[in-house]
Formats: structure tokens, sequence, C-alpha cells
């Protein structure tokens, strides 16, 4: 029987039109997505993680057939559903019901059949993306061998167990309600839902938790990619083990319950309707012939304005009282929440609830419960009526078609402002428990309404959309192709911003700058999208369907009796609005500024390179003296800078002709040196001069170049630099360069092939004698004398590195002349803006005294002591440690939000609103405080950078970041103590795993590092600490204290890594000589799992603790290949037990030991004093870890003395 | 007030090329018209190409000055219409939903509405009900609510197509009432396919097959123009195929377990045939070709 009903159902699915269709959607996806990554329609790869990560990879494949898997849950929802919904729609239930049918067979034959169905369409993503990558114009070298194992997994582990999974709760549901609608909710329910774990997956503390609420179980496999390395994410699928396993069975089992329930319910003599009718009341009343009395019509505008308003107020109450409604609202409310209590975390510690970072949270949120919401009930109001059979009623009244359409419009948006009004009325609840009172309504206010324009142009594109449809369910289909197609046109090779409807330009609040004049160009697009949404709109009303007619010729002849002249002149205004907006627009983009498809950029890289690349090797004389005038417009966004620029010819040879470039996006109005030239080359385009000097220059003999320019930004784009209040930026950007400068060529190793250019290293070799007489920060100087007149509007302050000489007024602007009182590297950045300062001094050991000064905007206030501290503490320690602080001064300086970090500049540290600033580090908790972390980070530049700086090779950030971090955490950890150390560095460690998966082109060792992030400051900050806790503090800060010594200052050629490491080997004990190779010369990965943990207590204060752990020890070469290797080496066992802190328990170490030990597995017994509540192999984290999740067990106490037999041991 | 309606070579071709209406020609007169057809004879397409929900090929219709294709706003103005197939919200209350119809319709005052409302829910008796469910209504209440609806506002032009449809004889009863008290200088439409509705109401009628007018007058002059031809036998029902081709049957209805056969003759045919009384219903079968309808048998 069970075959009887499931060989039917498959035979009415594979009949059904609509099962083909969604495979052959999903196949087409396939290939799509495989073209588009590939870059068949830009030109340009589209770089997911890594270029190195081949685009058939088990990554890659397990990303995206999961992804469009979680789309398909809509589909899963469709056809399960309708499964049993279709025996109530079409009446056939009671056929059914009446054949001699088991339960078991009609319900699991369906669900079998259809869950069947699903795996096959669904199997379209993979296929597709199996045959695309054979599509003959795509680059071969982007994809790996085909592996067929790579396709059919996610299939196995993900997709499958989903479909039979959320089937389940879909079948459950179309039976227990006989309705399709909740199905769907529950579709969305479940999208929503794995939004929810994703918010949850970006905090490290909950990232186990959020493997296992995601139903999707995306998370668990992401969360197992996250550590590989690139030749794992080629090679290597995610094991089904661990939380990946348990997600997968909790899930399914989830759905065997449901399906369980299912059964238990079914009775075969089901009624249509379920539940109670309801009794209604009847009002009685004397019957009474009344004359119904004549009445007056009223057909005028203003009574069809009002009926305009009465519908809408009609079509509003209907949309918000429906469950449906409801239920979305509640979801997208519920992931509101779990995300503003989630995100917006640095190091667990979260940031002050911040009205932008609120509001925020709310658009990247609600953007979709919009979309959502929008899709569903357009559709949903629009043929409301005919789905009542209404229509007739409708249509034939003399209404204008305005009246309908502009209603349901409006209606619509009035749920949607409504939505983002509740989640910013949750936004404002969320700051005033949080206790923070500084709310910006006003914000609040602009966010909703920049929202709803937003959400207004997308509508009108979906009304229209289902008004030509002209039936709900293929304008539902449509409006979803069309958001897509309509947004993502520079998907698909048509990258001007033209193109994307409703797209174009940002903003970004700041507390500093507030909107700054970037609506300029958001709103210039918003305003040239709003005319075609017009046009929308009028074409919506002329082709509104009223009454029967649906083929398009006589929908065609309708239009045309309607078009008559106010619908010309509307029209005509709207597309000259629409031209004329798009040709300001264009004039903007394409006159004024520059717009480059990024395949033209591409082009433009390459060809620098080919033409001008043989100027690298003519030597070039060298900055020495800096002067610069620069004059701040805050108001006109606009900085004008007069430079004077000495530089000296320090090679031996004399120099006849002078390579400058110039930023092209700056205009440089007057350029000229002190003795006569010649221009060879001008090229504009690139801003590249050739100077022919008359006579040359000789060795020792010095130039000075004078030029002009101002900063500012072209027509309507948006200021970031010189802004209204806090403008930053820097030297870079106006400093004419000298010489040629490889920064301008293509560095992908893949798009360097593609274009037939030589390979290129991404950073010279350590031993590289040329490369060494540069340092990484400037090729065109060495250190330099600094003095700067800066003025600015006279309400703000203006700062730029050195000493103020003197401050005075002039012409109602406010005037500052600075001067550094010792050379230092060529990198100053200019700061205006109006300030509250925070004053401090600290005193060196000679008595002399260090000037503090945090500058801060008056919203921000929060952190400026912990800054002060941390200078304080940091000046102290680095002092005494490292060699004294070369300045008297050190100053912080606020700027907005645009970009998000601190640099440090000679006694001037310019410091982004967005981190320390707005941190929320609580009072008596364990929150890692980054306020104080990054300003000491950036204050232990001035030592390492700002005194010892590295050659431009290969190693050399690991002096001046790696260094600073560690000098960082020697800070961190007299303030806050190891175990503060220990949570940071796991987090550290994280970010480098993380970040070795994203690497282009190869990891390298600590000791030849190279523009990578995630070793330079994640393995940097664990191996420093390590190497500090290995071989002590005073032995590492001995080591830095004789190498800045050495090399403080110097000149060309610049030091390197091998010479700083000829300082650390020393120290190092020859008992772990072994640390100098793995740590700092070798990509050395350990695994260290804890196994079990069993504690008998023995004493009052004796407690037996037996422990089972294995560990190994991995090399990895560059791709991420990794071998096992010997180990003899030092890990520490900690057994961490409560204490008590302030009231608060807290997790402190009861044992904590190095034992040496090699690899394998291991049984060792210790004792502790007290309680022990979890055992760890290195639960510090000082070594790298592939997988720092293992590493420790909770302790299973097997027996415990009671108080009674504590009193007899103690006799 | 705007006199008659007249409908001029109207035609309509579906997609599949079923012609709906083909070269229709009618004036209707204010007063209580009714078109009689079978069903899928076109009435109910003819009834919304009025009630402006679709587009004829060709042909035009005009009610005084109106032009009924292209000014559609100002003849919904004037409209009362009832579809063949409706439905309402289902929550929704009567009194609700017709207050709702009353302001489409432009009633705006809201104790205009009041009135109007309350005034007709009384006349189709459907006042004690006024604030249940619409979903809740039985099928003539449904009938009897709709009818209501196409008289708010006291239309010139009033279309109720098939509305007697599923009716019980009751409910039918009560519906021919309340169409019989609509004003006489209006133009009623009463679109069906069951006679007897049009032989108690109506004073002006066609017979519409498809899509042409096949009869076009008063009831009772084309009743009493067969009057005297229409003929009567009852037979075993194995004989019917015997008669049928011998004679004109223009309708066959079992009666007492044997099969009443109508034949139209102009002279008495013998063979044991009785005279009959004609009435609106032989006009009917008489009109209509005699060989689809015995198809039908």
């Amino acid at each position: 029987m069970f075959f009887n009903v499931f060989g039917f159902e498959m035979k009415y699915r594979l009949s059904k039109l609509s099962t083909w269709i969604y495979f052959v959607i999903f196949l087409i996806l396939g290939i799509l997505i495989v073209n588009a990554l590939a870059g068949a329609f830009t030109g340009t790869r589209v770089m997911i993680n890594s270029e190195k990560v081949t685009l058939n990879s088990p990554y890659i494949n397990h990303s995206a057939i999961t992804i469009f898997g979680l789309f398909g849950i809509f589909i899963v929802a469709s056809v399960m559903g309708f499964s049993i919904y279709r025996d109530f729609e079409y009446n056939t239930y009671p056929m059914f019901f009446t054949k001699p049918v088991s339960k078991a067979s009609y319900l699991l034959g369906r669900y079998f059949a259809n869950g069947l169905i699903l795996t096959f369409i669904l199997s379209g993503t993979g296929l597709g993306m199996l045959v695309g990558q054979f599509c003959p114009w795509l680059d071969k070298a982007a994809f790996g061998p085909v592996n067929l194992l790579y396709y059919i997994y996610p299939y196995l582990v993900n997709v499958l167990p989903n479909v039979l999974f959320t089937g389940a709760i879909f079948f459950s549901l179309a039976f227990a309600t006989r309705r399709m609608l909740p199905v769907y909710i529950a579709g969305i329910v479940l999208f929503v839902g794995y939004f929810i774990g994703t918010a949850l997956f970006d905090r490290l503390e909950m990232k186990e938790v959020a493997a296992l609420i995601d139903p999707m179980g995306m998370n668990a496999v992401g969360m197992v990619y996250e550590n590989f390395s690139v030749v794992e994410r080629n090679t290597k699928m995610p094991p089904f083990t661990g939380l990946l396993l348990l997600n997968r069975l909790i899930w399914l089992a989830a759905g065997g319950i449901l399906m369980l329930i299912t059964y238990l319910k079914f009775k075969f003599s089901q009624t249509m309707v379920p539940g109670k009718a309801k009794k209604e009341k009847v009002v009685e009343t004397s019957y009474v012939e009344i004359e119904v009395p004549v009445v007056h019509k009223d057909y005028s505008w203003k009574q069809n304005l009002k009926r305009c308003l009465s519908f809408i107020k009609l079509e509003f109450q209907e949309i918000i009282s429906s469950a449906n409604f409801i239920t979305i609202a509640f979801a997208g409310l519920i992931l509101l929440v779990v995300s503003l209590l989630q995100s917006n975390r640095f190091y667990e510690t979260q940031v002050l609830a911040i009205t932008y970072n609120v509001t925020a949270v709310i658009n990247a949120n609600f953007a979709m419960i919009s979309l959502i919401i929008l899709l569903i009930y357009t559709g949903e109001t629009l043929w409301k009526a005919r789905e009542h059979k209404l229509d007739g009623i409708l249509d034939s009244q003399p209404v204008p078609n305005w009246v309908y359409l502009f209603s349901k419009f409006t209606a619509l948006l009035l749920v949607q402002f409504c939505l983002i009004l509740a989640a910013s009325i949750a936004g404002i609840i969320y700051q005033v428990l949080k206790g923070f009172s500084d709310i910006n309504l006003g914000l609040y206010a602009a966010n909703l309404g920049l929202s709803m324009v937003s959400i207004t142009l997308l509508a009108a594109l979906i009304f229209l959309v289902h008004i030509l449809a002209n039936n709900k369910f293929a304008g539902h289909a449509l409006a979803i192709g069309s958001y897509f197609l309509f947004s993502n046109f520079s998907l698909v090779g048509l990258e001007h911003p033209l193109f994307s409807y409703g797209r174009g330009g940002s903003w970004m609040y700041s507390d500093m700058n507030g909107f700054g004049n970037m609506l300029a160009r958001w709103g210039s697009f918003r305003i040239y999208w709003a005319f075609l949404a017009a046009i929308f709109l009028v074409v919506g009303l002329l082709f509104y369907p009223r009454g029967r007619e649906s083929s398009f010729r006589k929908r065609w002849q309708i239009c045309q009796q309607r078009y008559g002249k106010d619908y010309k002149i509307a029209l005509i205004i709207f597309l000259v609005g629409f031209i004329g907006m798009g040709s300001y627009i264009f004039y903007n983009e394409n006159v004024l500024n520059e717009f480059k498809r990024t395949k033209t950029g591409e082009l433009e890289q390459v060809n620098f390179e080919k033409k001008y690349q043989h100027y690298d090797d003519i030597a070039q004389p060298r900055y020495t003296d800096v002067y610069v005038q620069v004059d701040i417009y805050p108001g006109s966004n606009r900085a004008e800078v007069q430079g004077k620029m000495t530089a000296r010819n320090k090679t031996s040879q004399p120099i006849d002709s002078l390579i400058v470039i110039l930023n092209t996006d700056l205009d440089y109005n007057y350029f000229s040196m002190d003795r006569e030239y010649r221009a060879n080359v001008v090229d504009t385009d690139y801003g590249l001069y050739s100077y022919k000097l008359a006579s040359p220059l000789l060795p020792g003999e010095d130039i000075v170049i004078e030029y002009d320019c101002t900063i500012q930004p072209k027509g309507y784009f948006p200021a970031t630099s010189v802004v209204e209040n806090g403008t930053f930026f820097n030297s870079m950007t106006f400093f004419p360069h000298l010489g040629y400068s490889d920064n301008y060529e293509l560095s992908s190793e893949e798009k360097r092939k593609k274009y037939g250019l030589e390979p290129k290293l991404r950073m010279a070799k350590v031993d590289d004698e040329k490369a060494r007489m540069n340092t990484y920060i400037s090729d065109d100087a060495d250190w330099v004398n600094y003095e700067a007149i800066l003025s600015t509007s006279i309400d703000q302050t203006a700062i730029t590195p050195g000493y103020l000489q003197k401050e005075w007024e002039e012409n109602g602007r406010k005037y500052f002349h600075y001067k550094m009182d010792h050379p230092g590297l060529n990198f100053f950045c200019y700061v205006s803006a109006r300030y509250e300062e925070n004053h401090d001094v600290w005193t060196n050991e000679s008595g002399e005294d260090v000037e503090l000064t945090i500058y801060y905007d008056h919203h921000h206030p929060y952190n400026t002591e912990r800054m002060i501290k941390a200078l304080k503490s940091g000046l102290g320690y680095f002092s005494k440690n490292f060699g004294p602080y070369p300045d008297r001064q050190v100053r912080i300086l606020e700027f907005p939000r645009y970009s998000s970090y601190a640099q440090s500049f000679v006694n001037t540290i310019p410091y982004s609103e967005s981190i320390g600033f707005v941190a929320d580090v609580r009072e008596n908790s364990e929150d890692i405080d980054y306020p104080y972390n990054v300003t000491a980070h950036e204050l232990g530049h001035q030592w390492w950078a700002h005194q010892v700086i590295g050659a431009n090779v290969q190693g050399s950030v690991l002096m001046s970041e790696a260094l600073a971090q560690y000098s960082s955490l020697m800070v961190m950890e007299k303030e806050y103590g190891k175990s503060q150390i220990g949570r940071f560095l796991k987090h550290e460690l994280s970010s480098y795993l993380i970040g070795r998966g994203g690497e282009s082109r190869e990891e390298l060792p600590l000791y030849l590092v190279e523009s990578q992030q995630y070793i330079y400051y994640y393995k940097g900050a664990v191996i420093m600490y390590a190497l500090r806790d290995y071989c002590g503090e005073k032995a590492v800060n001995s080591a830095l204290k004789k190498y800045l010594q050495a090399t403080a200052y110097e000149e060309p050629p610049y030091t390197n890594s091998l010479e700083f490491m000829e300082y650390i080997e020393p120290i190092v004990p020859d008992s772990l000589n072994y640390i100098i190779d793995d740590w700092f010369k070798k990509i050395t990965l350990y695994d260290n799992k804890m196994k079990k943990a069993e504690c008998w207590q023995e004493g009052k204060r004796k407690y037996r603790v037996e422990l089972e752990f294995e560990m190994n020890k991995y090399y990895a070469d560059g791709q991420g290949n990794d071998s096992k290797a010997e180990m003899n080496d030092l890990v520490e066992i900690v057994i961490f037990g409560n204490a008590y802190v302030k009231g608060k328990q807290v997790k402190r170490p009861v044992y904590q030991k190095k034992h040496r030990l090699n690899s394998g597995e291991h049984k060792l017994t210790v004792y502790t004093k007290r309680k022990p509540q979890e055992a760890s192999i290195d639960g510090m984290f000082k070594l790298i870890d592939k997988n720092m999740l293992d590493n420790s067990v909770k302790v299973k106490i097997i027996d415990e003395l009671d108080q009674e037999d504590l009193a007899q041991g103690d006799l | 007030m705007y006199g008659s309606l007249k409908i001029e070579g109207l035609s309509k071709t579906y997609n599949n090329e079923v012609k709906a209406l083909d070269n229709v020609t009618l004036e209707i007169k204010p007063g209580m018209f009714g078109l009689l057809g079978p069903n899928g004879a076109g009435k109910s397409t003819l009834m919304r190409i009025i009630a402006t929900l679709q587009e004829p090929d060709s042909g035009t219709i005009t009610l005084g000055d109106i032009d009924v294709i292209k000014q559609k706003q100002e003849i919904r103005k004037l409209l009362g219409y009832l579809p063949q197939e409706f439905g309402f919200y289902p929550k929704v209350s009567a009194w609700d939903m017709l207050d709702h119809f009353a302001s489409l319709k432009g009633i705006s005052g809201a104790k205009e509405r009041k009135a109007v409302i309350g005034g007709l829910l009384q006349k189709v008796h459907l006042y004690e009900y006024r604030k249940k469910r619409l979903g809740g209504y039985s099928g003539g209440m449904r009938q009897r609510f709709g009818i209501a609806q196409a008289l708010l506002g006291d239309p010139d032009l009033i279309i109720v197509d098939e509305p007697t449809a599923g009716l019980d004889p009751k409910e039918r009863n009560h519906f021919h009432n309340l169409l019989s008290e609509i004003g006489e200088n209006k133009i009623v439409i009463l679109s069906t396919h069951i006679v007897e509705d049009v032989s108690e109401l109506c004073q002006d009628m066609a017979i519409i097959h498809k899509g042409e007018v096949l009869m076009r007058g008063n009831p009772l002059e084309a009743i009493a123009a067969i009057n005297g031809k229409i003929w009567k036998k009852l037979i075993d029902k194995s004989e019917s195929g015997a008669y049928i081709a011998k004679y004109k049957v223009i309708s066959t209805k079992l009666h007492a377990g044997r099969q009443q056969i109508n034949v139209y003759s102009e002279n008495m045919p013998g063979d044991g045939f009785t005279g009959k009384d004609a009435n609106l219903e032989d006009v009917y079968f008489t009109t209509i070709p005699a060989d689809e309808m015995i198809e039908g048998v």
C-alpha cells in the first residue's frame, strides 16, 4: 500500500510542470553562480575568502549548495505543504479518506515521495555547479580537479536532512491547519531562525550554541570550515562528527517527532474545517419597512481622496490584524532583539548602545523582514478581492483606479512604517535598559524616513510587477525575480550604479559628523529612482486590472482608453525628471569623477606597470625636510595645501631626472622646483611626471619642491576625510611621491597571470639588500624634519604631529603652528574637530613631564579615563623596559567612524569613534578592556615603528605590529591579570585560524610575515606572549631593549627580522630551542585535546584529578598542507576552579603547570587544593591550536567527601 | 432618465476562439428586461461588458450620451451590478461590508449611509443579521445581500446575472419580489437560464444562444405567437428516439415515470398528441435549435 501511494505521488509530481521548472531554476542558478564567481559577467573573478580557494572546492560547493538550499526552504514548504493541502483545496479528501489506505501508507507515502522529489529539485544547484565549470569561456585555473563527492556530501549532510526535517514541519502544519499560508509562514520563521543562529555565530562564546540551534546545520558546517586552511578548504570536507552530527540528529529527531504526532492525530474522518464553528450573533429587531432614502452621491476629487484615506485604514487594519503578519513581525522582532543583544562586540565586550549602532542593527535585520512583508502583502492586498470573488462588484464601482491602487500602496507603506517604528521603539527600550541615556531621537526619525524612501521605491517596483503579471502567484515569482535582477545588474556586467534600481550611494551616521554630506549622492540617486518609481505607478494605474480581461491585447486596449491628457502630462514630467536626474548623476559619476568598471581599472593598472615600471631603477632624491601649510575649511569639505619639501640626493651619483607621482584624485594647482627643469613625461591619467633637470642634482645636494593642491571630493561625492566635524587624513594622500611606486601595480597572482604580467612578489625577501634601503612606510624618505601650519574654522582645533609653537586667530579662523623637535618617519596626519579635552600628566623617572591629552567628541566621554590609564601604565612599562619615551606629549584624537582603526603618528594617535570611545566595559566584570588594549598598542608603536622601523621586506611588521601587541598585552596583564590575557588570546587565536583560511597566496611563518594581518596581529600576539611565558618577562624585555638600542632611528639599510631573531635566540634556553623554529620560523599548529577529567576528593584540601588527553603537533606549508611532527614540548595543563572576585564568581586556575609531553595519548594524575571545575590542556591559549574548542572538559566529580568524613579526617 | 441602453453590433471572441457574442444588437428600455439563454450562451459576457469588466472586440453600447465602453467611470456611477459568481470577505459583517460599498458608490455622508444601509437591509430581510459575518450566510442570504449591494446608491442601470441559480423555491420567490419592487423607470437586466424568472418578472426579453440573439420581444406576445402550436404526449422512454425522428420535439420531461414529449407543429399531429397551453418555456425551447436541446436529453 505504501508503494502505491508513493508511486502515485511520484507520478503526480513528475507530471507537474512546476517540479521541472523548480529543478531547472536551481540548475540554472548553479550554472550562473559558477559563472558569476569565475567572473564570466564582469570579467573579474569574485573572491570568496581567497583566490586560492578553487571554485569547485568542497568549501565553495558546500556554501553555495546550502545557501541555495536555505532559499529552497520555500519550495520545500510549497511542495510538502501542498501534498497535504491539495486534498482539501480540491475537495478530494473524502475520496482519499474513504479508500482502504492505511494511515501510515497515506502519510509516509506522500512524505517520502515528496521528500525525494524535493531532493531532486534541490540537486539542481549541485548539478548546475558541476556542469557550469565546464563552460568553455571560464578560466580553468580557477577550478581544481573535479571530485563528485564534493557535490554529494553537502546534500547528505545538510540538504537532505533539512528537506526531511523542514518537510515534516510543513507537512504537519498543512495537515493541522488545512491552509497553505501558515506553511509558508513557518518557512519564513525557519529562514529567520537561521539568521538568529548566525547573529549568535559571530560571538566566540556562543559559537557552539549557534551551531546547534541553526536548523539548517549551516553554522555547524561553517564552524569547521572556519578553522580550515586554504588547502583544507580545497580538499577536505567537514567530518560528520561532533557538533555537526549532533545538530543533524537533534533536528532530524524533531522532524521525526512531528511526523509521529501527525500520525497519531491523523484521522480519516476529518472534516474540512477544523475547530468548532463560532455561533454568530443575531440581532433581533422587529421588522419595520423603512423607505430607502434617496441619496446624494459625490464623486469629487476631494471625496475620492477621503475615500482613499478610509481605504488605507481598512487595508492597513486588514494586514496588521492577520495572524501571518503578526507571526512574521514577531519573528523579525525576535531577530532584532537577539541581534541587539549579540552584535556589536569586540572581544566579547559590548559596545555602548549608541543610537547609530542600534539603528544599524535595525536596518540590517529589518531590511529582510520589510522585504518579506512587502513581497507577500503586495500580492495579498492586490489580489484579495479576486480570491474572495469580490472583484466583479468592486471593479464595477465608480471609484477611480488611483483610489484603489494608492490606498493599497499607502497601506502597505504604512505597515512598513509601523514596523520600523516598532523596531525603533524596541531599540530605544534597549538603550534605556542598558542605561544609555544619550538617545538620538533625531537619528531614529531620520533613519525611519530614509528607510521608508528605500522601501517606497521597492514597493513601486513590486506593485508594478504584480499588476502587469495580473496573477498572484506569477506576481510573487516575478516580483522576487525582478527584485534580484533590478538590484543586481552589476553581477551581470552592468556595473554603473545608474542601473541598480533603488540603490546608489550610501550613508553613514557619525556622532561627530552627523550625516556629513553623505545624503547628497544617496539622495540624488533616490530622487532619480523616485521618478522611475512614479513612472512605475503611472504605468501601474494604466494597467490596473479591473474586470476579467487577461489577454495582453485587451489590456493594452483598456490602457489606451485610460491614457488621457493627465496620464500623458504625468508621464512626461516624470520621464523628464528621470532623465534629468540621471544626467545629473552621470555628470557627477562620469564627468566630475571617473567611473571605472572593475575590469577597466585592472587594465589601467596593467598599462601603468608596462609603461612605467622601468623607472623603478632610476635613483631619486629623498625627502629630508617637510613644511606644509594646510588650510582646512570644514564647512565646504575642502582643504588647501601648500607644501615646501626638501629632498636630498643621498646616492653617490648625480641625479638628472625626477619622477613624481601626484594623486589624481586631487587638483594640483601649482608645482615647481628650485632649479631649471623640463617635463619629459606628463601623464595626467596616472599622475606620473618625469622631469629632466637642467643641471643634475649632485650627491649631497638638495632640491626644494613646492606645490599647492586642493583636497575636496568632486561633485556630490561624500566627503570622509575633510568633513564638517572630524577631519582626518594623512600625508600620503597629497605628498608628491618621488620615484616609481609599485603600489599601483596589480597584485593578485591570478590576475597578473591573466594579463600576462610577470609574477610579482607580494613583498621583497627578508634579505633583499636593495629593498632594505627603504622602510615599509616610505620609499622616498628616511627620517624627516617636520613643520606645519594648520588653519581651521574658529570653533575647531587642528592638530598634526609636533609641538604647538603658536596659536592665533586671523580672518575669523584659527591657526596652529606645529614643529617636531626630532626627525621622524615621513608620515603625518591632519585632524580638525570641535573637541573636548581630557588632560593628564605622566612623569618619567628623571622627573620630566609628559603631557597626555585625549581630544574627544562631547558625545563620547565614556572611556577617556581608561585611555589615560593605558597611556600612563604604557609609558611607565615601556620606558622602563624598552627605552625612554622620546617625546614630551601623547595626544589621542577622536575621528569619525568612516574608518574604524587607531593609527599612531609621532606623539599623535588618531583614534576612530567607533572603537574604544564607545566601548561598554562594565566595571567589576571580566570584560576585556579593549580601549585600554588598543591605546596601549598604539602607544607601543611609539617604540615599535616610530623608533624601530623594519625595512620594506618580509617579516618587518613583526617588529612593529607583533611587538606593539606584545607591549599592550604586558600592560594589560599588569592591570587585569593573566586570566584576561587567556581570554584575549583565545580571540586572537580564533582570528588567526579564520584568517589563514582566507590566505590569498601563501601563509608565511611569523618571522617572514608580509601584509598578513592574521599573522602579525593575531598569531603575533599569541607567540610573543607565549615567548614571554616560556622564557620569562625579564629575558624578553631585555632582548627587546637591546634590539631597540641597536636599531632605533637607524639609517638605511633598515633592520629586518633576521636581525631581530638574533636578539631573541639567546634568551631561549637550550631545553626550549624548538620554539625559535616552531613558533617563529615554521608554521606550527598544535592539536591539544582534553578527553576526560575525573576527580576524587581525598582530603579537605586535596583533590586527585585524573586526566586523559591527546596532543599532536603539525607543521604546515604555505598552502595549509600539514604533516605530523615529532614533539617533546612543554605544554601547560591548567585546571580551573571557582573563585570570587568582588562577590562575583569567576574562573581561576587551581592548578597550572607546564609538562613536557610527546605526541599521542596521555594519562596524568595531578592534585589540587581547591575543588576543580574544568580541566584543560593549554587552556590559556599560549600555543597555536588547530581546534581550540576541545581543549577543556568539565571535571567529573566521582567522589566528594561530605562534611562528616571531613570532620573525621581532621581528627 | 437616460433613455434606453443601446447595444449595437457587439462581438466578442475568447482566446480559445469561442464566439461569446456574435454581432449582438439590442435596445433595452427602462423596465425589467430578461436575458434568457442556456449556460454558455454569452449572457454573462454581455453582462460583464455592460458592467465595464470586459472589452468587446467590436460594437458599441450607449446609454443616453454615455459610451459605455469608453466612459467606464461614467457608467459605473449609474450601475448596480450583481455578478453571477461573487463572494465577500468572510470575516466582515454585512453592515460593514455594505458600508464599504456605500462609500465606493459615492455616498459620502455617514448618516446618509447609515439610513441607506439600514433601509436596504430591511428590504432584503437581512436587518437582523446585519452584524453576522458574511462567511456564515446561507446561499439565499448571500444572494439577497448581493441585491442589496446592487441597489445601493439608487442606480439607474441594474444588472443581475443569474441571481436565482441554486436558490430554493421560497428563496427564489422572495428574490423575485425584491426585483419587482425596483422602480419602473430604471433599466434592469436580468440574465438567467431559468424561464420562470423571466415569465414572472419581465415585460421585455431576449433569448440569446451561442452569442446570437435568437428572439426579442414581449414574453406575452411571444407566447401568443406559438399558442395552439404546442402538443404533448406521454410515451415510454424507449420510444423517444422514434418520436424525435418523426416530430419537431422541443422538450422532453419525465412525468410520473413516463416521458412527456412536447412537439411544435402548426397543425395537430394526431398520433395521440393533445394540445398544450403554450408558456414561455415552450417559446424558449422552440427558439433554441432543437438538435441541441435533444442532445441535452
